[in-house]
Protein backbone atom coordinates (compact mmCIF):
# COMPACT_ATOMS: atom_id res chain seq x y z
CA UNK A 1 0.00 0.00 0.00
CA UNK A 2 1.47 3.43 -0.40
CA UNK A 3 0.30 5.06 2.42
CA UNK A 4 2.50 7.09 4.41
CA UNK A 5 2.55 8.95 7.77
CA UNK A 6 5.00 11.27 9.18
CA UNK A 7 5.72 10.66 13.10
CA UNK A 8 7.97 11.43 15.56
CA UNK A 9 10.39 9.24 17.71
CA UNK A 10 10.23 9.85 21.67
CA UNK A 11 12.01 7.74 23.56
CA UNK A 12 12.91 5.42 20.77
CA UNK A 13 9.42 4.78 20.05
CA UNK A 14 7.83 6.11 17.07
CA UNK A 15 4.55 8.14 17.73
CA UNK A 16 2.06 9.01 15.00
CA UNK A 17 -0.66 12.10 15.24
CA UNK A 18 -3.37 10.88 16.98
CA UNK A 19 -5.52 11.02 13.92
CA UNK A 20 -3.97 7.93 12.39
CA UNK A 21 -5.63 4.73 13.29
CA UNK A 22 -3.84 1.79 12.37
CA UNK A 23 -5.33 -1.39 13.31
CA UNK A 24 -3.44 -3.95 15.82
CA UNK A 25 -0.96 -6.08 14.18
CA UNK A 26 -0.60 -3.74 11.27
CA UNK A 27 2.89 -4.14 9.61
CA UNK A 28 4.66 -0.54 8.98
CA UNK A 29 7.43 0.15 7.38
CA UNK A 30 9.66 3.31 9.01
CA UNK A 31 12.04 4.75 6.50
CA UNK A 32 13.84 7.70 8.86
CA UNK A 33 13.91 11.36 6.93
CA UNK A 34 17.21 11.33 6.44
CA UNK A 35 17.20 7.76 4.44
CA UNK A 36 14.36 9.27 2.38
CA UNK A 37 17.00 12.35 1.96
CA UNK A 38 19.73 9.92 0.39
CA UNK A 39 17.48 9.05 -2.50
CA UNK A 40 17.25 12.67 -4.16
CA UNK A 41 19.97 13.62 -6.43
CA UNK A 42 20.54 17.19 -7.61
CA UNK A 43 21.16 17.95 -10.83
CA UNK A 44 20.69 16.34 -14.36
CA UNK A 45 22.09 14.21 -17.29
CA UNK A 46 23.11 10.67 -17.70
CA UNK A 47 25.37 10.49 -14.46
CA UNK A 48 22.97 12.06 -12.10
CA UNK A 49 20.60 9.25 -13.48
CA UNK A 50 23.08 6.68 -12.87
CA UNK A 51 23.43 8.06 -9.45
CA UNK A 52 20.49 8.13 -8.98
CA UNK A 53 19.72 4.53 -9.94
CA UNK A 54 22.80 3.38 -7.62
CA UNK A 55 20.89 5.29 -4.37
CA UNK A 56 17.59 3.93 -5.38
CA UNK A 57 19.82 0.39 -5.36
CA UNK A 58 21.67 1.18 -2.19
CA UNK A 59 17.92 1.98 -0.10
CA UNK A 60 16.27 -1.61 -1.68
CA UNK A 61 19.47 -3.31 -0.36
CA UNK A 62 19.12 -1.76 2.96
CA UNK A 63 15.66 -2.19 3.49
CA UNK A 64 15.74 -5.78 2.27
CA UNK A 65 18.26 -6.64 5.03
CA UNK A 66 16.96 -4.69 7.86
CA UNK A 67 15.82 -7.94 9.76
CA UNK A 68 18.35 -10.43 10.86
CA UNK A 69 18.32 -13.87 8.63
CA UNK A 70 17.52 -11.56 5.19
CA UNK A 71 19.64 -14.03 3.15
CA UNK A 72 17.71 -16.99 3.94
CA UNK A 73 20.42 -18.12 6.28
CA UNK A 74 22.17 -16.59 9.64
CA UNK A 75 23.10 -13.04 8.44
CA UNK A 76 22.76 -10.08 10.24
CA UNK A 77 20.94 -7.28 9.69
CA UNK A 78 22.22 -4.51 7.63
CA UNK A 79 24.26 -1.97 9.25
CA UNK A 80 22.79 1.72 9.37
CA UNK A 81 26.19 3.39 9.87
CA UNK A 82 27.50 1.08 6.97
CA UNK A 83 24.32 2.39 4.40
CA UNK A 84 24.94 6.44 5.75
CA UNK A 85 28.89 5.50 4.67
CA UNK A 86 28.00 3.82 1.51
CA UNK A 87 26.22 6.28 0.51
CA UNK A 88 29.04 8.93 0.98
CA UNK A 89 31.50 6.86 -0.53
CA UNK A 90 28.55 7.20 -3.36
CA UNK A 91 28.40 10.76 -3.33
CA UNK A 92 32.94 11.03 -3.67
CA UNK A 93 33.39 8.39 -6.51
CA UNK A 94 34.71 10.90 -9.52
CA UNK A 95 32.37 10.65 -12.52
CA UNK A 96 35.13 9.06 -14.27
CA UNK A 97 33.84 5.94 -12.84
CA UNK A 98 30.66 3.95 -13.23
CA UNK A 99 28.62 3.79 -10.44
CA UNK A 100 28.65 -0.11 -9.04
CA UNK A 101 26.33 -2.78 -8.00
CA UNK A 102 24.85 -2.73 -4.81
CA UNK A 103 24.59 -6.06 -2.31
CA UNK A 104 24.74 -6.81 0.89
CA UNK A 105 27.08 -9.23 3.06
CA UNK A 106 26.51 -11.51 5.29
CA UNK A 107 28.11 -9.70 8.17
CA UNK A 108 25.27 -6.46 7.30
CA UNK A 109 27.98 -4.44 5.49
CA UNK A 110 26.76 -2.87 2.65
CA UNK A 111 28.96 -4.40 -0.86
CA UNK A 112 29.66 -2.48 -3.67
CA UNK A 113 30.85 -4.67 -6.70
CA UNK A 114 32.01 -3.16 -10.48
CA UNK A 115 32.65 -5.58 -13.32
CA UNK A 116 34.49 -5.49 -16.59
CA UNK A 117 34.29 -8.61 -18.84
CA UNK A 118 33.68 -11.61 -17.94
CA UNK A 119 36.93 -11.82 -15.69
CA UNK A 120 37.13 -9.03 -13.97
CA UNK A 121 35.82 -8.35 -10.36
CA UNK A 122 36.50 -5.31 -7.82
CA UNK A 123 34.72 -5.01 -4.94
CA UNK A 124 34.34 -2.55 -2.20
CA UNK A 125 32.67 -3.73 1.01
CA UNK A 126 31.62 -0.43 3.33
CA UNK A 127 32.16 -0.86 7.28
CA UNK A 128 30.03 0.52 9.81
CA UNK A 129 33.00 2.40 11.08
CA UNK A 130 34.28 4.08 7.70
CA UNK A 131 36.95 0.79 6.98
CA UNK A 132 36.37 -0.46 3.12
CA UNK A 133 37.70 -3.90 2.74
CA UNK A 134 38.49 -4.65 -0.83
CA UNK A 135 39.12 -7.16 -3.31
CA UNK A 136 39.71 -7.20 -7.37
CA UNK A 137 40.57 -10.46 -9.64
CA UNK A 138 41.71 -8.68 -12.40
CA UNK A 139 42.56 -11.70 -14.57
CA UNK A 140 42.52 -14.97 -13.19
CA UNK A 141 46.45 -15.12 -11.64
CA UNK A 142 45.99 -11.02 -11.18
CA UNK A 143 44.30 -10.00 -7.83
CA UNK A 144 44.46 -8.36 -5.34
CA UNK A 145 42.61 -7.24 -1.04
CA UNK A 146 43.24 -5.38 1.54
CA UNK A 147 41.84 -2.58 4.14
CA UNK A 148 41.43 1.06 3.57
CA UNK A 149 39.92 3.81 5.78
CA UNK A 150 36.98 5.80 4.56
CA UNK A 151 36.33 9.59 5.53
CA UNK A 152 35.22 12.15 2.87
CA UNK A 153 37.46 10.89 -0.01
CA UNK A 154 37.77 7.59 -2.18
CA UNK A 155 41.08 6.84 -1.28
CA UNK A 156 43.67 6.11 -4.27
CA UNK A 157 44.14 2.56 -3.29
CA UNK A 158 40.38 2.35 -4.50
CA UNK A 159 40.09 4.42 -7.93
CA UNK A 160 43.68 3.11 -8.86
CA UNK A 161 42.26 -0.25 -8.96
CA UNK A 162 39.12 0.46 -10.26
CA UNK A 163 41.21 2.52 -13.38
CA UNK A 164 43.24 -0.96 -13.45
CA UNK A 165 39.78 -3.21 -13.90
CA UNK A 166 38.98 -0.97 -16.84
CA UNK A 167 42.00 -0.86 -18.38
CA UNK B 1 25.84 -39.58 6.47
CA UNK B 2 22.34 -39.65 4.70
CA UNK B 3 20.28 -42.73 4.03
CA UNK B 4 18.98 -41.30 0.95
CA UNK B 5 20.05 -43.80 -2.04
CA UNK B 6 22.70 -42.32 -4.45
CA UNK B 7 24.30 -40.12 -2.16
CA UNK B 8 27.91 -41.20 -0.91
CA UNK B 9 30.00 -40.05 2.52
CA UNK B 10 32.95 -38.55 0.53
CA UNK B 11 32.18 -35.68 -1.91
CA UNK B 12 33.83 -36.36 -5.36
CA UNK B 13 35.29 -33.44 -6.88
CA UNK B 14 32.80 -33.78 -9.88
CA UNK B 15 30.02 -33.52 -7.80
CA UNK B 16 27.60 -30.38 -8.08
CA UNK B 17 26.63 -28.72 -4.69
CA UNK B 18 23.88 -25.78 -4.53
CA UNK B 19 24.04 -22.74 -2.78
CA UNK B 20 20.36 -21.29 -2.82
CA UNK B 21 20.04 -17.74 -2.68
CA UNK B 22 16.80 -15.87 -1.24
CA UNK B 23 18.07 -11.95 -1.49
CA UNK B 24 17.52 -10.13 -4.55
CA UNK B 25 20.98 -8.37 -4.36
CA UNK B 26 23.11 -11.47 -4.60
CA UNK B 27 22.49 -12.60 -8.50
CA UNK B 28 21.61 -10.28 -11.51
CA UNK B 29 19.02 -11.65 -13.68
CA UNK B 30 20.25 -9.18 -16.51
CA UNK B 31 23.92 -10.57 -16.26
CA UNK B 32 22.48 -14.24 -15.50
CA UNK B 33 25.82 -14.81 -13.09
CA UNK B 34 25.76 -15.03 -9.07
CA UNK B 35 27.73 -12.06 -7.29
CA UNK B 36 30.62 -12.86 -4.83
CA UNK B 37 28.14 -11.95 -1.96
CA UNK B 38 26.14 -15.59 -2.26
CA UNK B 39 29.17 -17.15 -1.61
CA UNK B 40 30.55 -14.97 1.76
CA UNK B 41 30.29 -17.14 4.63
CA UNK B 42 27.56 -16.66 7.42
CA UNK B 43 29.23 -14.89 10.81
CA UNK B 44 29.56 -18.76 11.74
CA UNK B 45 32.59 -18.82 9.49
CA UNK B 46 30.90 -21.25 7.07
CA UNK B 47 29.29 -21.01 3.33
CA UNK B 48 25.71 -23.37 3.63
CA UNK B 49 25.48 -25.31 0.29
CA UNK B 50 23.55 -28.98 -0.18
CA UNK B 51 24.56 -31.68 -2.67
CA UNK B 52 21.98 -32.68 -4.92
CA UNK B 53 23.40 -35.92 -6.55
CA UNK B 54 20.87 -38.57 -8.09
CA UNK B 55 18.25 -36.07 -7.10
CA UNK B 56 15.29 -34.71 -10.50
CA UNK B 57 15.02 -30.90 -11.13
CA UNK B 58 11.63 -30.60 -8.99
CA UNK B 59 13.94 -32.32 -5.53
CA UNK B 60 16.62 -29.95 -6.27
CA UNK B 61 14.30 -26.75 -6.05
CA UNK B 62 12.47 -28.82 -3.06
CA UNK B 63 15.66 -28.37 -0.70
CA UNK B 64 15.84 -24.68 -1.17
CA UNK B 65 11.37 -24.40 -0.82
CA UNK B 66 12.06 -26.09 2.66
CA UNK B 67 14.72 -23.98 3.49
CA UNK B 68 12.40 -21.13 2.48
CA UNK B 69 9.60 -21.85 4.47
CA UNK B 70 11.61 -22.37 7.01
CA UNK B 71 13.44 -19.16 7.19
CA UNK B 72 10.19 -17.47 5.49
CA UNK B 73 12.12 -16.22 2.98
CA UNK B 74 11.60 -16.34 -0.93
CA UNK B 75 13.84 -18.46 -2.76
CA UNK B 76 15.19 -16.59 -5.89
CA UNK B 77 17.56 -18.94 -7.72
CA UNK B 78 20.77 -21.09 -6.86
CA UNK B 79 24.12 -21.35 -7.66
CA UNK B 80 25.26 -24.56 -8.33
CA UNK B 81 28.88 -25.67 -8.34
CA UNK B 82 31.28 -28.80 -8.34
CA UNK B 83 33.18 -29.91 -5.20
CA UNK B 84 36.31 -29.51 -7.52
CA UNK B 85 35.93 -25.67 -8.20
CA UNK B 86 35.22 -25.16 -5.15
CA UNK B 87 38.62 -26.41 -4.05
CA UNK B 88 40.43 -24.34 -6.45
CA UNK B 89 39.15 -21.48 -4.52
CA UNK B 90 41.44 -23.05 -1.75
CA UNK B 91 38.44 -23.66 0.61
CA UNK B 92 36.24 -27.13 0.63
CA UNK B 93 33.05 -28.59 1.10
CA UNK B 94 32.74 -30.58 4.42
CA UNK B 95 29.46 -32.77 4.51
CA UNK B 96 26.96 -31.03 8.00
CA UNK B 97 23.99 -33.27 8.17
CA UNK B 98 21.19 -33.15 9.17
CA UNK B 99 19.76 -31.84 8.11
CA UNK B 100 20.07 -34.56 4.56
CA UNK B 101 22.81 -33.26 2.07
CA UNK B 102 24.10 -30.61 3.86
CA UNK B 103 27.75 -29.16 3.71
CA UNK B 104 29.40 -25.82 4.47
CA UNK B 105 32.02 -24.54 2.16
CA UNK B 106 34.52 -24.13 5.30
CA UNK B 107 38.31 -23.47 5.30
CA UNK B 108 37.55 -19.48 5.18
CA UNK B 109 40.32 -16.98 5.82
CA UNK B 110 39.74 -14.93 8.69
CA UNK B 111 40.23 -11.27 6.90
CA UNK B 112 37.04 -10.58 5.33
CA UNK B 113 39.00 -8.74 2.33
CA UNK B 114 40.86 -12.77 1.17
CA UNK B 115 37.09 -13.97 1.89
CA UNK B 116 35.82 -11.61 -0.06
CA UNK B 117 38.41 -12.66 -3.20
CA UNK B 118 37.48 -16.26 -2.55
CA UNK B 119 33.98 -15.20 -3.05
CA UNK B 120 34.77 -13.47 -6.33
CA UNK B 121 36.40 -17.24 -7.63
CA UNK B 122 33.28 -18.83 -6.38
CA UNK B 123 30.81 -16.90 -7.84
CA UNK B 124 32.97 -16.97 -10.91
CA UNK B 125 32.84 -21.06 -10.80
CA UNK B 126 29.11 -21.08 -10.29
CA UNK B 127 26.30 -21.40 -12.52
CA UNK B 128 23.49 -19.50 -11.74
CA UNK B 129 20.14 -21.72 -11.98
CA UNK B 130 16.52 -19.20 -11.41
CA UNK B 131 14.12 -20.89 -10.03
CA UNK B 132 11.29 -21.58 -12.74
Amino acid sequence: MGVSYKGTVRNGVVVLPPEVKLPDGAAVDVIPEEVKTARHVPGTGARQAEKQRALDSLDAVFSEGRAPSWDGYDARAALYESYLAAKQFLEALPPEFHVPEIALDPDGEISLEWRAGAAGTFSVSVGASGELTYAGKFSPTTKTHGTEPFASQVPNVILDNLRRLVA
Amino acid sequence: MSDEPGVAGNIAAEEIVARYIFSSSHFSRDNNRVKHNAFMPAPDGKTSVFRTKGLERDAVWEIGEQVARGRSQPLHARADITAGEVAQAKVKVALSEPPPRHCNIEGWPTEKSAQKLIAIDLADAARLILRP
